[in-house]
């Protein structure tokens, strides 16, 4: 087993895998920025490195250099960053540093949205029709549209996160649209290259949890379904999904784990589908990483997937028997975002002044918050997760209502009143999804309508109040020692 | 002190005295509200049927609120206006950010909805689109600048028809 392991990330998914290293005995180092060097993830490991500007967390050297000089002997990515990154990959197998991830030739050919169409067809997959022509112009793509018609989606070949992505509608809408996702791909990937494909109307977003264990089996774990999205982004996920059958399931999960045999895929991994209203299943994409929704299949199958990419990276068996895991029961994720659901969900920044986390039985909550800490336009709207398991569905969505509504969050505009009216739908209660539902039945929302007196009274007495104003002058930031400290850089290697 | 405030276009009027609150609204009467705080940030409503347990914060000249269950922000009505709103025809950033693109240039011709310019934040574009047809009269945005939420980025005439007859007028 690694003697130390750093983690090229940071905010809740940081923390939930420097914890996950610290219950192994595993020796843990962090990296920050400058702006997060006192965030609840670099404060969280043995030992912190702090890396230099914003966007640190994807320079390469500067990652391998906390490595090296930290000695650790593995590099767990997380996701986003540089998680689907093959040439990191690579670099960390050069030096002589385990990637807790895939091969980097896996990662490579399921991170080219074209290469992986491919393979997934080689594989006997249905793929969605579209079509993919590296290198094509603006012209070209516009003719190729023209023939496959309209609407369709513009995608990033390097995407994901619906970053670089489209729905043009029309052949007038396809030049603006075609600038917009290039710029958009080439600011987050580094590549500019899109390819079409036909837009389906309504359809599940399903997708399957694949792992490739240490002797090369390759298994899955059921599917998690992540329907509700907001531009392109999930929102609610849960697992299981009702849409899908023990047979569907079979051979959903059955066309996942043939797509990671034929491409050597090693630990875990997410098979994205969509499922059409006529019940058919296409491939969409490959994550070849721990997806954000990770903790829903945790909870129904009761095992910990952080721990598990660990173990095989490592070289070691896995702690359970893949072939006698059994689901139980249901377990929801709600995503707390820094945005504004009642304003086109715009992003919002600002300082956590007042926080509370729910805990209640069956609630886990996955949170890269601290009461006093900055919001700011740097990272993704992610905050938190907030995952709810209970024997049922309804259950586990009565039990997600109420952990949200427990949660206190003030001082940044977030969705969690969103999130609470969303699981209140008749649709939701129904489990009639599919990745229009956000547009269809709540693209009217506006927040609380009715506003109570109390809350008017509460209001009057902060802004009255001089003890309620720790921050209403200056920020809590400027009183903190921490400030004093200057430049000093903790835990400096010795 | 007697306080104007509003939430989500709902307006009141809150006096706050020694443990007791006066709220008043439009069309309502007005309820007298007993408070306690509490050492960890919580206050204790009581009112004449129920009391119930709340946070308020303030930040940045607003009220954040929450209470059984949900949030609510509360900014301060001010009776005379304190800063000059945005012009008629003008665009402002909705979010903080990064201006990415620049894709108009002063005197252009906009028709109603063509993106004049993408502000990104947080990995995420935003196309700021013409609202109606006219004429970039101003862009007070540059490529690469961070703005904040609300400050103005393009004034736009109403119509370019409106100033080519001005125009005329001035020639004849």
């Amino acid at each position: 087993m690694f003697a130390k392991v750093l983690v090229a990330n940071r905010g809740e998914i940081a923390l939930r895998i420097l914890r996950c290293l610290r219950e192994m005995g595993i020796r843990s180092v962090a990296v920050a920025s400058d702006t997060d060097r006192f965030a609840p993830h670099a404060l969280a490991a043995d030992e912190l490195r702090v890396l230099g500007p914003a966007n640190s967390y994807l320079n390469h050297e500067a990652v391998l250099r906390a490595a090296a000089e930290t000695r650790a002997e593995a590099i767990h990515p997380g996701y986003g960053f540089l998680s689907e990154n093959a040439a990191f990959a690579q670099a960390c197998e050069k030096t002589g540093l385990k990637f807790i991830g895939p091969p980097p030739e896996a990662i490579r050919l399921m991170g080219s949205k074209i290469e992986s169409r491919e393979a997934a067809r080689k594989a006997g997959l249905p793929v969605i029709p579209g079509v993919e022509r590296a290198g094509a112009s603006a012209g070209a793509l516009l003719d190729e549209a023209r023939r496959l018609g309209f609407p369709l989606l513009l995608k990033a070949s390097a995407g994901g996160g619906g970053k670089g992505m489209r729905l043009v509608r029309s052949e007038g809408e396809f030049a603006s649209a075609y600038g917009v996702a290039r710029g958009e791909a080439e600011a987050a990937f580094g590549d500019g290259t899109l390819y079409l494909e036909r837009w389906l109307e309504r359809p599940r977003h399903i997708e399957v949890q694949v792992f490739g264990d240490a002797e090369g089996r390759v298994f899955h774990l059921g599917e998690r379904e992540c329907s509700v999205q907001r531009r392109h982004q999930k929102i609610l996920e849960e697992c299981p999904s009702v849409a899908v059958s023990p047979a569907l399931r079979s051979k959903m999960g059955e066309a996942a784990v043939r797509l990671g045999q034929s491409v050597g895929y090693r630990n875990a991994g997410t098979v994205e589908f969509l499922l059409s209203a006529q019940g058919e299943f296409y491939f969409l994409e490959m994550n070849t990483r721990l997806q954000v929704e990770h903790a829903v299949t945790e909870m129904v199958y009761d095992l910990d997937l952080v721990k598990a990419q660990i173990l095989t990276a490592a070289g070691e068996r896995l702690p359970f028997d893949p072939g006698a895991v059994s689901p139980r029961g249901h377990a929801i994720e709600a995503r707390v975002y820094a945005e504004d659901p009642a304003h086109g969900f715009l992003p919002q920044i600002g300082r956590v002044v007042r926080l509370r986390h729910p805990e209640r039985p069956g609630v886990r909550v996955d949170s890269g918050l601290r009461e006093g800490m900055e919001i700011s336009v740097h990272y993704d709207p992610l905050l938190a997760k907030v995952v709810a398991w209970a024997e049922d569905r309804d259950t586990a969505t009565g039990r997600l209502r109420e952990a949200l509504a427990d949660f206190v969050l003030l001082g940044v505009g977030n969705n969690i009143d969103f999130l609470q009216d969303a699981l209140a739908l008749p649709e939701w209660r129904s489990g009639d999804l599919h990745n229009a539902f956000v547009e269809e039945h709540l693209s009217k929302w506006m927040g609380s309508l009715e506003i109570p007196a109390e809350a008017a009274a509460l209001a009057g007495l902060a802004l009255s109040s001089a003890s309620a104003s720790a921050g209403a002058t200056g920020s809590l930031v400027d009183a903190s020692p921490w400030t004093a400290l200057g430049d000093w850089t903790p835990l400096r290697g010795r | 002190m007697e306080l104007r405030i509003a939430s989500n276009g709902v307006e009141f009027r809150v006096q706050t005295g020694e443990g007791e609150i006066a709220v008043s609204r439009p069309d309502h009467e007005t309820e007298r509200l007993h408070f306690q705080a509490l050492p960890d940030g919580t206050y204790i409503i009581e009112g004449p049927t129920e009391s119930v347990a709340g946070y308020a914060v303030r930040e940045g000249g607003k009220a954040w609120v929450h209470l059984k269950g949900r949030t609510y922000r509360f900014d301060v009505v001010r009776s005379s206006r304190g800063r000059a709103a945005a012009a008629p025809g003008d665009l402002s950033s909705p979010m903080p950010g990064q201006v990415q693109r620049l894709l108009v240039t002063e005197g252009d011709a906009v028709e109603a909805g063509q993106t004049l310019l993408v502000i990104e934040a947080m990995k995420m574009q935003l196309e700021i689109k013409a609202p109606h047809a006219g004429t970039v009269r101003r862009l007070l945005a540059r490529q690469g600048q961070q703005v904040e939420a609300g400050v103005a980025l393009v004034e736009l005439d109403e119509n370019a028809a409106d100033t080519v007859p001005r125009k005329e007028k001035k020639r004849s």
